[in-house]
């Protein structure tokens, strides 16, 4: 009665935020995420703050704001670069809520032509809004600048059983252990997963 | 409980058990009574409920606490959740381990698994979402994995057969859910006599079958500790009972695989069944594909053990396990 089953592989996808001012980003994040190599993989996409982050940072320093208040409105604008990273790559889902998430994550592990056909390409970017906030998983990381956007890529991660999760950055993967991975990242990391760090600029350029 | 409790008010049940905030308990109270059939069968409820939501709405106008939530959320996969409960170091990771493709930390000493940490468990080609939470003793308790028993279909009670302190140990993890809102039961659901309690149905996970003494560990359990729960004996490490330990999830929690066919094609795809409970109808089935198929199911043609090949039914039609469905919209 029962088929083989399609069991499929779940890869967070860490866009840098620094790469959004990048002409090319939308060509090359598509040909690195959707070679055919792997048909069961699919991707959820997660945002950095990029320069929207790095203003905030630079207003912190002037103001010396309350850091937790600071974190929160972060990780608030990441909404914002998670929307405007799906508006640059034209395809995909956007998911903004906790609802929207799982109803994507039904379909992975259910089955029909249908569905497949109606939920289109297995891509989705997903904000903050849908798994991190203030009143979920609020514990969860530190609510300070030691919490970058990887670290709470790693925790989506954990939240949807990921099998792998690829940093992508504009510097080098020799650089992750100087502090380009912040200190929350190892904690929030499940255990076993398969971590790629990708320099994508590098890539093409 | 009373009769004729329609499939939206299960499902809002479900929900309000599954609630993160006191405005989505509203929410889910408030259809539960509006779905609630309105005879003298169902007075005591109706009046629990209409208690239940004057309370929760106070709760829900309070000012938000802010950064007091502390909710943990996991997102919903697969069929089913099912939760790993137990003492320290009783091998909830091991399982979780062997089970499914999460790597947990493991270590043989107490409080390794500090998060509840989720991963995908088969049962042949269903998926369930198996989670191993932080231990649990007498003193100590994290408050997050009282709501994610709540919201689970099932737990799995974990007991450590090669430790001698399982008595105790077991006795403390059963304790912290006696007397509370969220306790653990035979069945999954509310109570009947008050809608703030909740059950979730228990199976009690006998860990390392396969060590030496695990015999007369268990008797000396069964002496002291009388456990009102089904169990099955499982070695996370040897891997005894773990295929039956798939099947016993898959049978309790009642899923119907049902696989779709498109109208075009002469075979179904039997890579990925839509997993509905059962007693559930096409039109469960319909909302996995898409909302809008729902709503505008008309027909479905089913290949099945308790109908002739190709029948045409209704929306309302309850499928069995390993059916096959065309569904038509109008």
């Amino acid at each position: 009665m029962a088929g083989e089953f399609n069991e499929p592989k779940i890869r967070v996808v860490k866009l840098g935020g620094s790469l959004l001012d990048w002409p090319p980003l939308q060509r090359r994040l598509a040909e690195l995420i959707q070679q055919p190599v792997e048909p069961r993989v699919v991707n959820l996409i997660v945002v950095g703050g990029g320069a929207v982050v790095d203003a905030i940072r630079s207003y912190d320093t002037v103001h010396a704001l309350d850091q937790v208040a600071v974190h929160w409105l972060c990780v608030e604008l990441m909404n914002s670069t998670t929307k405007l990273a799906h508006m640059v790559f034209s395809a995909g889902q956007l998911l903004d809520s906790p609802e929207s998430l799982e109803d994507w994550l039904a379909g992975l592990w259910s089955g029909g032509r249908e569905h497949a056909e109606l939920h289109g390409p297995p891509v989705a970017f997903v904000c903050p809004s849908a798994f991190y906030t203030k009143v979920l998983n609020a514990d969860a990381l530190p609510t300070s600048w030691d919490t970058s956007s990887d670290s709470i890529s790693a925790l989506l991660a954990r939240l949807v059983s990921a099998n792998e999760l690829w940093l992508l950055k504009s510097t080098d993967a020799v650089s992750c252990t100087n502090g380009i991975v912040d200190p929350a990242f190892e904690k929030a990391l499940p255990e076993g997963i398969a971590v790629r760090i990708i320099n994508l600029r590098s890539q093409w350029e | 409980m009373p009769a004729n409790l329609t499939p939206q008010y299960h499902k809002a049940e479900a929900a309000y058990r599954q609630a993160d905030s006191a405005q989505e308990e509203l929410e889910c109270l408030q259809v539960m009574l509006r779905e609630i059939p309105k005879h003298k069968g169902t007075d005591k409820l109706q009046a629990d409920l209409k208690a239940k939501i004057a309370k929760v709405k106070a709760e829900a106008a309070k000012p938000s606490a802010g950064s007091a939530g502390k909710a943990t959320k996991i997102p919903k996969q697969g069929a089913g959740r099912v939760i790993l409960l137990g003492a320290p170091n009783c091998g909830k990771s091991q399982l979780l381990a062997a089970l499914t493709r999460a790597h947990p930390e493991i270590a043989p000493y107490p409080f390794t698994t500090q998060t509840p940490m989720p991963g995908m468990m088969l049962f042949e080609d269903c998926p369930f979402q198996l989670i191993d939470t932080p231990p649990v003793t007498g003193d100590f308790m994290e408050t997050s994995t009282v709501g994610l028993v709540r919201g689970a279909d099932l737990v799995l009670l974990v007991v450590d057969l090669a430790s001698d302190s399982l008595i105790e140990d077991t006795q403390a993890v059963i304790e912290r859910f006696q007397g509370g809102k969220t306790r653990l039961g035979r069945e999954t659901g509310l109570d009947e006599e008050d809608v703030g309690v909740s059950y979730t149905m228990t199976l009690v996970c006998l860990n390392k079958y396969d060590v030496a003494d695990a015999d007369d560990r268990l008797a000396l359990l069964d002496e002291f500790l009388q456990l009102p729960w089904d169990r099955i004996k499982v070695s996370a490490t040897t891997g005894i009972g773990l295929e039956e330990l798939r099947r016993q999830v898959f049978e309790r929690l009642e899923i119907v695989r049902v696989y779709a066919k498109h109208p075009k094609e002469k075979e179904p795809d039997r890579s990925k069944p839509f997993a509905i409970r059962r007693g559930e109808t096409l039109v469960e089935v319909a909302e996995h594909v898409h909302r809008d198929m729902a709503a505008s199911l008309r027909s479905a043609r089913v290949w099945g053990s308790a109908v002739h090949d190709g029948t045409t039914v209704k929306p309302d039609y309850q499928p069995l396990d390993g059916d096959v469905v065309e569904l038509h919209g109008g």
